[in-house]
């Protein structure tokens, strides 16, 4: 019962970091390395507000949020004006670069000895001390993280993103401001990453540098291609069974302990080249955002051009 | 100072160990901007094969067939996996995540024939240490800067002195140009391949008998290749000497500062001078060139309504 | 037309490097006419309407829309100012639909703003379906592409493309629509149609239309001046009569030798009557 509770919050964890992916790669058409590490500046800054400055975890949590978008913007501005390789070499060097620090920065983090005894919330004198109602914090709050990211799917702010993707410079000569765009889907992303970060935190009641190690990222990526690129609810499904996948080749009897890790890449692996050969669009594709069939009840505005103003009215 | 000397040294030779290594990737990032990130692992898998033949089969013989085989390996699962993977794929998203992913297959089918273990295969008369008196090196290490320096001036020689080379040479610089006038650009990315999977296997075998081999090893080596060679940006010396330039630097790091951070700066430094790059060529780009002084004041005309 | 110039372009001077694109070109953009620039290959067309729309920046020169100067505001922000463009290779969105392609032109959505979506989310709503029913109508005066607004843009003909990217331009309700070559590679039947849309829209809407383009038929037909460009130089201006029997620019661009011994007098330049 532990371990499905476990599981269940550990699938929801994953499902925000993916879909907030998914939001980069799939939406806006951005690629991010540095989700795994992300998420690990957002699990280590909610545990040492909550071991050491006496913050509850929950709240830490936000705190945590804010410091991972603070943390994505400063990046994303840097690297604004590069081209696709060295933008995504500079993705990997921050992987990099985060997970360095977390690993060898012993006096803050404790380095490979990682963090323990990180005490679960409580609020308003509600303790959530028990796995069980652990369970019921974590899932009502990614339901309320995941349920804003489906909301934000179906907006035009996607839609400009989406539009973003396929055209930059079209785009811009409609009026928007692909700058502000890149910015603020990067910071939305971070936020939801580091507040995972934080929830992950409080589940597993300790943190080490190894949890957030670059494959993280390579796997968050795979959820993501695989549910479907551009589609969140896929990415969701995604996650359920590939965590499920993932669970089950640790119950094949026979299997040395040694050979559990390499054989759940291996099949990873095979997934993340099947799809990109032969279902590119993966398990669940893109869908339009605003369809005319959603809308049947409109009626197209008679004089279609009045939109640009009065008609001239001939002397 | 005698410990400054040592740790260039000892610097610049693991600079070297990286340098063939991202030579091969440079070579083959150049001539096809396929970003190949199974590079590692395949270099890794084909020093595996090498030293499984080698524990097979004995003697002199089973040398020379177990490097047939690494060699031939790479080669073979490079050249087939940019024809049938990357060339299907076409765009640089799909080839990414497709080569992340065969990265992965093949890093964990070799850790799942053989084991999470450090390999090393041992050759005496090779870990001979010779005393320079200013440092202490170590015969194969030497054999591994004298590959290296052969490999960057022979490289060299390729790409300006021979047909086929500037054959290449043009095609890293202007694939459409060089098709047209008649450069077999297919055949050369082919070749990119080829030698590219060549110099990893190198890197490979020299790490199994220097400092032993572990499955996971592919996918930082191949890191390190892929910064190195973005940092490069077209340019071969250029991919020779930051790989060195980097050994330097996080050897002679520990002279003045703690160890573990080595790592660490290393990364910041690769980040801090991409960033860093990049805002000056957009600074040069943005400071408009002044008119040249030809243009007269005659050619004033106005159209009026 | 005696009303001021909606658009002032003045010593406009832009070089790459040794190679000069524009070499002080001046003009004005007349209001409420279609107004077309023509000028043979390399002559500076598209950099012209690249500084004009702020998708580049001149060396030397102002660009100043009813007397503002808004030479240093970049592409972007010059849509709310009532500047947007077309470009010249099709760009409209592949893998969105014909609708949404439309959507996105409308400025001011409460939908993009983030603070909107999390607060407001009625108003969202309901502006977005006035937007949506908008945008079923510019497409129905568009014509030829409104009866499948759920299909990918990507799917559709080279003609409907470059269609739609005229239909999404629409919804910004721009003062000054520039078209980089809106007609090339179109079969006779859609340049017409896209020739009198453009003249409607100026003409019953009194907008702005600046069409950039090598099709003379299309430029001579629909413009009510015409700007002649040549080796990023401005050669001549005047109506289409005018500017199809001014000598200069039948030697440089028409190709059209003046036959030896006639010598066509023209009204001089500065006279052009729109």
């Amino acid at each position: 019962m532990r371990f499905l509770l476990t599981t269940a919050m550990l699938i929801e964890i994953y499902a925000i970091v993916s879909m907030a992916l998914n939001l980069l790669l799939g939406v806006a058409g951005r690629y991010s390395a540095y989700e795994a590490a992300m998420m690990g500046v957002g699990a280590y800054t909610a545990s040492l507000l909550a071991l050491n400055a006496g913050f509850d975890l929950y709240t830490a949590c936000f705190i945590a949020a804010l410091a991972a978008a603070c943390l994505a913007i400063v990046f994303q501005v840097m690297v604004r004006h590069m081209d696709f390789f060295t933008f995504n070499v500079s993705s990997f060097a921050l992987q990099m670069v985060l997970y360095e620090t977390l690993l060898k920065w012993r006096d803050l983090t404790e380095g490979s000895v990682g963090l323990f005894g990180i005490p679960r919330p409580e609020i308003f004198g509600v303790s959530f001390n028990t796995l069980n109602s652990y369970m019921v914090l974590t899932t009502v709050s990614a339901a309320v993280v995941i349920g804003f990211l489906l909301y934000l799917e179906r907006s035009q702010y996607a839609l400009a993103l989406r539009g973003m993707r396929d055209g930059e410079k079209a785009i811009e000569s409609l009026g928007k401001n692909t700058f502000l765009l890149k910015i603020s889907v990067f910071a939305i992303a971070g936020a939801a990453t580091g507040f995972a970060g934080g929830l992950l935190a409080g589940l597993t009641r300790s943190v080490h540098p190894s949890m957030f190690y670059i494959y993280l990222s390579i796997v968050f990526t795979i959820f993501v291609v695989g549910g479907g690129r551009g589609n969140l609810l896929g990415t969701i499904i995604a996650v359920v069974l590939l965590t499920g996948v993932e669970q089950a080749i640790t119950l094949i009897p026979g299997l040395p302990v040694s050979q559990i890790g390499a054989l759940q890449r291996v099949i990873y692996g095979a997934i993340l080249l099947g799809v990109v050969m032969w279902r590119p669009g993966g398990l669940f594709p893109e869908r339009p955002i605003f369809k005319r069939t959603q809308y049947k009840e409109i009626h197209p505005v008679d004089q279609g051009l009045a939109f640009l103003g009065q008609k001239k009215v001939e002397v | 100072m005698n410990l400054l000397i040592e740790l260039a040294v000892t610097g610049a030779l693991s600079g070297v160990k990286v340098g063939i290594s991202a030579l091969g990737f440079a070579i083959i990032f150049y001539a096809t901007k396929e970003m190949h990130f199974a590079y590692g692992a395949i270099s890794v898998a084909a020093a595996y094969l090498c030293y499984w033949v080698v524990l097979s089969v004995v003697g002199p013989v089973g040398v020379i067939l177990a490097l047939f085989a690494a060699f031939g390996f790479a080669v073979l699962m490079s050249v087939a996996i940019h024809k049938f993977v990357y060339l299907r794929l076409r765009s640089v998203m799909p080839v990414v995540m497709a080569s992340l992913g065969i990265s992965l297959l093949v890093e964990n089918i070799v850790q799942m024939i053989g084991s999470p273990d450090t390999q090393v295969l041992v050759y005496d008369n090779l870990l001979q240490v010779v005393d320079f008196g200013f440092a202490r090196v170590r015969v194969l290490e030497l054999w591994i800067a004298a590959l290296f320096l052969a490999i960057s001036f022979g490289l060299d020689f390729f790409l300006n002195r021979t047909r086929i080379g500037q054959g290449f040479a043009a095609t890293i610089e202007d694939p459409e140009m060089a098709e047209l006038v008649g450069i077999r650009t297919a055949r050369m990315r082919i070749g990119a391949y080829c030698a590219g999977a060549a110099l990893g296997t190198l890197s490979g075998l020299s790490m199994l008998i220097d400092t032993g081999l572990r499955p996971s090893q592919g996918f930082v080596l191949l890191l390190y290749a892929l910064i190195i060679t973005i940092m490069g940006r077209g340019s071969f010396r250029a991919v020779a000497i930051w790989a060195v330039l980097f050994g330097l630097l996080r050897s002679v790091w520990s002279w003045q500062f703690p160890t573990e951070f080595q790592e660490l700066a290393m990364f910041a430094v690769m980040m801090g001078y991409l960033i860093g790059r990049d805002a000056w060529d957009r600074y040069k780009r943005n400071r408009l060139t002044p008119l040249p002084a030809s243009v007269s004041a005659s050619s004033v005309v106005t159209g009026g309504v | 037309m005696n009303q001021p110039p909606i658009l002032q372009v003045r010593n406009i001077s832009r070089n790459f490097g040794g190679l000069v694109a524009l070499s002080n070109v001046t003009f004005d953009i007349p209001r409420g006419v279609v107004t077309g620039l023509i000028g043979p290959n390399g002559a500076g067309k598209s950099t012209l309407l690249n500084i004009m729309s702020g998708f580049e920046r001149p060396v030397r020169g102002q660009i100043l829309l009813e007397g503002q100067d808004i030479t240093d505001v970049p592409g972007y922000a010059r849509v709310k100012l009532g500047i947007t463009r077309s470009f010249q290779d099709v760009e409209i969105f592949p893998t969105l639909t014909v609708l949404e392609n439309v959507l996105l032109g409308f400025q001011n959505q409460y939908g993009e703003k983030l603070w909107r979506l999390i607060l407001t989310p009625g108003a969202v709503l309901r502006q977005r379906r006035e937007f949506i029913a908008s945008a079923l109508g510019i497409l129905k005066s568009v014509g030829i592409i409104d009866d499948r607004p759920d299909e990918l843009a990507g799917n559709l003909s080279y003609g409907q493309q470059k269609l739609l990217a005229l239909a999404r331009m629409l919804p910004t309700n721009a003062k000054i629509f520039m078209l980089d070559e809106p007609g090339s590679g179109l079969p006779r039947p859609i340049v017409a149609h896209m020739g009198e849309l453009l003249e409607r829209v100026a003409h019953d809407y009194d907008k702005s239309v600046i069409l950039c383009d090598h099709n003379m038929d299309l430029v001579l037909k629909y413009s009510k001046h015409v700007l002649v460009l040549h080796h990023g130089e401005f050669l001549a201006g005047g109506t289409p009569d005018e500017i199809r029997n001014h000598h200069d620019v039948l030697r440089v661009y028409l190709a059209k030798p003046a036959e030896s011994g006639k010598v066509v007098r023209m009204p001089s330049k500065g006279n052009a009557n729109a």
